[in-house]
Parts: structure tokens; sequence; C-alpha cells
């Protein structure tokens, strides 16, 4: 074991080690890591906001273009009747540059949103996933089918599951049979997402351990 | 013995998962991995590539998931300049380019003791750490035909290199002769792109227009040979996208390939993988590399040893053994007290 | 007229990208790519009223003085920090785009500071998850059963000790993750997608108006 000598290394170390002293309880070193965190990040994402965004698309060409882009008063406007949030007797004035921004997104979600999450998804059960696959063997076209039998648990789950969240109509008889069987392959997708959470959580304990163990400690194998 | 179980203290489980992921990073055993069909038909797109082919590989995420994707873009980024595949790097999160310049120049990056001789004869920097001795930084060097390790000011005259010692690089760019990676001919840096789906839809129209200029010269993109004819998103081989979360892969599904038919990728943290699935389905993604797990499969299959993905799945295995069979003792205890109840 | 007109503005603002959806895309591309940087632009103010009201919140707890103003001081001096750290020195790279990284520089403090607090933040998940497994996952039903098998499954299959254990757990993961999985989730996604559009559609004809916010 060979501890390292490098100040960023141990700043690194310290503070990892200080978020993780949580685990045992809550303590004023946590807190401390906790605060720095929050006050380093919004820094951070002021700073890039203020070099990416204002700087380059907002002051520079106001401030050396401004007979050509002076319609850039508007976002700034606009932007400034957003800082108005902060007051209680003024902070009506912020629903404008809201009302602008929410219109934007919702007409652009519409187009995108239909066009990818619904007809190609539709598009892919009734073409990518045949109910019945065929394979040639010998010259001869014959029915895949464990295929076939794969495609249709596929189609089972789409449609079963579109109908358990479908509320308008009672889910009985018939359609809470069905309705369950959605139920169940909603099960099966969310264990499916429990395990793949698990696997992102433990990599991220993984690397910072690593990093402990390696970069820090000095333990090589 | 099931009271103790009921009420058992949630630091003694955490102690279990800490030594369950210590001790096989500690031991240094490494378990065979095998792809999967999802990392095969991100290959299988890549493979399809020819040299020459211009590849957009854009870091949508920041450090919280780095874990997770780093490890994929080191192997991607060395699969591309391995393979003659011309890089233009950018980024929809804010961090991400600054991540792809470490894996670029300053990420360790592990090599066998063949590789690091054959590196040094190149005249590439190689760094090594003795056993034991992992505090300092130490790099080798060829001096008279002997090689000698470098420990700040002081320098060791060895034999040959150790067999027990770690080597690494620091970046890709190390694992290349001096002048593989030409800046502007296969390589270009665009840098962060603010503006997600907006971005990706100026690109559909115009990759220069988007760009505008690198980040390391601040010269207009179209300046530089690398961006030869490429007009729109169209002309781009495939867009790779290494995503955490939104402003990434979705923007891409629905914009890039929605709107202009690119062949699209993805590198995702395991956590939201399961979401994407059906754009793999629907071929929306021509291919999916879900976690830690996705980066081993992807680097067993690209020939990227001793990576960052590969380390981890062992400490990932006893992780998730553990973690099942807490899951098995709390519903035998469940049973057993139901059982209990009944009688 | 407080809420009529920001109304209209939705409308129409909605309505302008709907139609230019629908336009050649050699016309609209420049007025999407202004209309864009505007929202980008507005979106940075917002940030801006996180940042006055977060800074504001914690002025006040050290204003108060007590045991947890040292905390607000801890914040309010990082936030400074970085801050004044990026506005200087922003941006600056050595020769072939090398990230600098002198102590106390922007580069430094994100590489030293943020980085790791970040990634560690997000690793004590490990830990809770494991815990909240253990004290709650319980095979209480036929769903919970499916639930419990499927995750089971796939937890060992993605990773190289379920090959060791049965050679054929990473084929059935991989069935599952392919057939089941990617069903089930094709119809949350078709779902959420119907949600969304109706929600945009009540958005765009004033019948959802929650984010204008206030009783006026």
């Amino acid at each position: 074991m060979s501890i390292s000598m490098s100040i960023s290394v141990w700043v690194s170390a310290l503070l990892t080690l200080a978020i993780f002293s949580f685990l045992i309880k809550d303590n004023p070193l946590y807190k401390i890591a906790e605060h720095i965190f929050v006050g380093a990040s919004a820094g951070y994402w002021f700073v890039f906001n203020f070099h990416n965004v204002l700087l380059p698309d907002l002051f520079k060409p106001l401030g050396t273009e401004f007979t050509s882009k002076w319609f850039l008063l508007i976002p700034l406007g606009l932007g400034l009747l957003m800082l108005m949030k902060m007051s209680r007797q003024y902070g009506w004035l912020a629903r404008f540059p809201l009302a602008f921004t929410v219109g934007i997104g919702a007409g652009e979600g519409i187009t995108s949103i239909i066009k990818s999450d619904i007809i190609s998804q539709l598009s892919a059960v009734t073409f990518e996933m045949p109910l019945i696959m065929l394979t040639e063997n010998m010259g001869k076209m014959q029915i895949n089918v464990f295929n076939s039998f794969s495609n249709i648990v596929y189609f089972l789950a789409v449609v079963t599951g579109l109908l358990y969240f479908f509320f308008s109509a009672e889910h009985k008889g018939m359609v809470g049979k069905t309705a369950r069987i959605g139920i169940w392959f909603l099960m099966i997708s969310f264990g499916a997402s429990f395990g793949f959470t698990v696997m992102a959580r433990i990599s991220l304990l993984i690397n910072r351990l690593q990093f402990l163990i390696e970069d820090f400690l000095g333990i090589v194998i | 013995m099931l009271n103790y179980l009921k009420t058992l203290d949630r630091r003694i489980i955490y102690l279990f998962v800490l030594v369950g992921v210590i001790l096989p990073i500690v031991g240094g055993f490494l378990f065979p991995v095998q792809s999967s069909p999802m990392t095969d038909s991100v290959v299988k797109a890549l493979k399809e590539l020819e040299p020459g082919s211009v590849i957009l590989v854009s870091a949508d995420f920041d450090p919280g998931s780095q874990a997770e994707l780093q490890p994929m873009l080191l192997a991607l980024l060395k699969y591309c300049f391995e393979n003659e595949i011309n890089v233009v790097s950018m980024g929809l999160w804010p961090m991400g380019p600054t991540l792809i310049d470490n894996a670029m120049d300053s990420d360790k990056v592990r090599i066998s003791k063949d590789r690091a001789e054959q590196l040094m004869l190149e005249g590439r920097k190689v760094y090594i750490i003795p056993k034991g001795e992992a505090g300092t930084e130490q790099y080798l060097e060829e001096r008279d035909g002997k090689i000698v390790v470098v420990k700040e000011t002081e320098r060791e005259e060895v034999g040959d290199l150790f067999d027990d010692a770690i080597y690494y690089v620091k970046g890709i760019r190390s694992l290349f002769p001096e002048g593989h990676i030409k800046y502007g001919e296969n390589y270009l840096a665009a840098g962060y792109q603010v503006g997600a789906g907006v971005v990706i839809l100026d690109l559909v129209a115009s990759v220069p227009g988007a760009l505008k200029t690198d980040a390391l010269n601040s010269k207009p993109v179209e300046s530089y040979p690398i961006m030869n004819g490429i007009d729109t998103l169209k002309d781009i081989d495939m867009v790779f996208t290494l995503s955490s979360g939104s402003g990434g892969i979705k923007e891409w599904v629905i914009y890039g390939n929605g709107r202009s038919g690119v062949k699209v990728c993805g590198g995702v943290t395991a956590v939201s993988a399961p979401e994407f699935l059906p754009y793999l389905v629907s071929r929306q993604l021509a291919g999916m590399l879900a976690g830690l797990a996705g980066a081993a499969e992807f680097e067993a299959a690209t020939g990227y040893e001793m990576g960052e993905g590969i380390r981890g799945m062992t400490p990932q295995s006893f992780a998730h053994i553990i973690i099942i069979l807490f899951i098995i003792i709390g519903n035998l205890v469940f049973l057993v007290e139901k059982y209990s109840e009944n009688k | 007229m407080k809420r009529q007109i920001p109304l209209l503005i939705t409308f129409l603002s909605a309505i302008t990208m709907i139609v230019f959806y629908f336009l050649n895309e050699d016309l609209t591309k420049d007025y999407k790519s202004g209309i864009f940087d505007w929202v980008r632009i507005i979106g940075s103010f917002a940030l801006l009223i996180g940042i006055v009201n977060l800074l504001r919140v914690h002025f006040y707890k050290i204003r108060r003085g007590g045991k947890e103003a040292v905390y607000s001081y801890v914040l309010v001096l990082s936030f400074f920090i970085i801050t004044v750290s990026g506005l200087i020195g922003y941006g600056k790279r050595g020769a072939e785009g090398i990230v600098g990284a002198s102590f106390l520089t922007f580069d430094w403090m994100f590489i030293n500071v943020l980085r790791p607090l970040q990634g560690t933040m997000f690793s004590l998940l490990a830990f809770y998850v494991a815990s909240a497994a253990f004290r709650s996952f319980r095979a209480k039903t036929k769903e919970a059963t499916f639930l419990l098998v499927s995750a089971f499954i796939v937890m060992l299959g993605r990773v190289p000790v379920g090959t060791m254990i049965w050679d054929r757990i990473p084929v059935i993961s991989n069935w599952i993750m392919t057939y089941p999985t990617a069903g089930a989730q094709t119809a949350i996604m078709i779902g959420a997608a119907l949600g969304a559009v109706s929600v945009s559609l009540k958005i765009i004809i004033g019948i959802e108006r929650t984010y204008l916010g206030g009783d006026e």
C-alpha cells in the first residue's frame, strides 16, 4: 500500500469518504460535503449558461451587431420578465415568457412524439415482429416455431399492456382478464428494470471504490 | 434468529455489499465476459463502416454516469482510430466534451507488459505502477537501450519490464503512434452544443451550420478536411451517442434518425436501458450498449483488453449475488413468519 | 388580460411550431433555430431564479446564525469560488485540446470536486437498493413473483457469474429483455406518448392552465 501524494487525489478522496460517512450516520462531514456539492453545482451551471448561452447568443450579438440583431431585445425582455417570478407583486409578468416556452414545447412535442413514439412503435409491432416467422430449410420455407412464439409474446405484451392503461372501460370480464395478463407482462418488465437499476448503482459504487483503493490508497494488484 | 433477521441493522447489509465489492477489486480476479445480442448489434453496425467513414460521437452525460459510459467511450474511440474511422466529437451536455477530452488525453488506459514495451519503442510515454508503489506517478524511459523508471526527480534503471507491475498510458491518443490521430483530418472536437433537440434539428439541416466552429481553434468546422463532403446529418455515416438522461439518445432517435434517417447507435446507463428497448425493436436504434455490462461486452468484442468494464464485472457479479441472497433471505423470513401465523 | 394574453401566446407559438413541421425544412430552419435560441435564453434566466433563490435562503441562514449557519457559509463560498474561477478562466485549453488542471481552476474543480461528489452521491444508492430490496421485496402475490423471478434472471444474466451457474441463464435473460420487456415498454411508451399528446393539446387550446400559476 502506498498512499497518493497528489493534492488532487487527496481532495477527491476526502470528499468521497465524507459522502460515504453518511452510511454510518448523518454527520457534519457529510453535511459539509453535501453543501459543497450544491454550491459548486449551482456555480458550475451558472458559468456554463453564461458562457454557452447568454454571452454568445445574447450579449455578444447585441453588443457587436445591434443593427442586425436588435430583435434579440425580445428574448432579453422575456428573460427579464421571467425574473419577475421572484416578486410577489409582479410575479404574474413571468407568465408571458412561460407561455412562450410552454407553447413552443407543446407544439414541437406533439409532432415529434406522434412520429417516434406512436407511429414508429405501432409500425414495429406490425411489421418488424411478424406473428408467423418463416425460415428457409433445405430450399423449403418452414414456420420457425420459437421465433413465432416469441413474436406472439411480444405482440401480447404490447396489446395487453396497452389495454391495462385503458381506464375508460371497466376492467371486468374479458377486458379484466386481458388487463390482468397485461399486468403480468408489466411486472416482468419492472423486474428487468429493477435488475438494470441494481446494475447501474453497483457500477457507480465500483468506480468510486476503485478510485479509493487504487488511486488513493495505492493498493494495486 | 427470525427476530434478528427481521430487525437487521441496515449497516450490516451495507457492510456485506461493501465487502462483496472490495474483495474482488483487491483480489484482482477477472471473470470471462461474453457478448449479448444488444452489444452484437452495435459491433455489427460499426463493422459495416468502411475506413474513411465519419462517425459523430456525442457525449451526452455528466460525471455522475461516467462509471458506466466512460469505458464505452474509451473502447469506441480506440476501435474507431484502429479501423480508420474518422471521429467528430461533440456533446449535448455541458461536461460531455470535457469527458471526451479526458478519454483522448488523460484517462488511464491499462495495457499489457508487451504492449507497454511496443509503445515505448514507438516513443510513446508509458506509465508504470510497480507493485506496492502506487503513490507517485512513475513513467518509463529508454536510455541507451536500457529501460529507466522515472519517479519525480529519481531515475532507476531496471533490466526488463516487471511482470507484476501495472502499465498504462494517458488517453487513447497515446495508444497510437505519434501523428496517427491528426486533428482536423481524422479527429475533430466540436465541443458543447447548447439545445439538445434543437441542435440535432440544426444538424439535420446543416452540420457545419449547427457546429459552427471547433472547440480547439475556434475555426469554422468546414475548413477542416474531415468535414469534406459533410453537408447535412445524412452525410454522417453514424451517430454514436453516450447518454445518461434527457437531452441524449431519445432526441437523437426522434430528431436525428426520425428526420434524416441517419444510423444511430447508443450507449446508455443500465437504469435507462429498458426504456429504449422499443427503439431497438423498431430499428430506430441500430444498436445499444447497456451499462457497465454493455461496456464490458463491447470491450471484449473489440479487443480492448484490461478495460474498466471487464475489470468491473467481477465485483458486479459478487454484488448481484449478495443482493439476490438478501432478497431470498428476506422472503424466507416472510414465509416462515406467515407459516407460524397460520399455525 | 393577465391570463388571456399568455394563453393566446401559448396558442400562437404552438401552432407556429406545428405549421413549421409541415413546411419545407429549408424555409423554416433559420426561424426554428432562432426560436429555440430564444427558448434557451429564457431558460438561462429561469436558472438564474433558482440560483438567486438558493443564495437568498442561505444568506438568510447565515444572518440568522446558529449551528447550521456554517454549512450555508460553505455553500455560498463554494458557489462564489467556482463562479469567479469559471467566469475568468472558462474554456482555456492547452495544445491539442488537453484540459488544463492547475489547482483551483475551473477545470480542476470539475475534475476533483464535482466529479467525485456527484459520483459518490449516486453510488450511495447501491447500498440503499440492497437494503430496500431486503426489507420490502416480497413475493406476496403472483405479480410480485413474476417481478422477482424476472429481476433475478436479468441480474444473473447480465454478469459473468450467471453463465457460470448455468449457461442458459444469459439466453433466458436476453429473451426476457427482447420480448416481454420490450413489449411492455412499448406499451408504456405508446401510452405515455398518447398522454403527452393529450396534455399538449389541452395546453394549446387553453384547457390546461396550471403552468400559469396564481389566481389572477
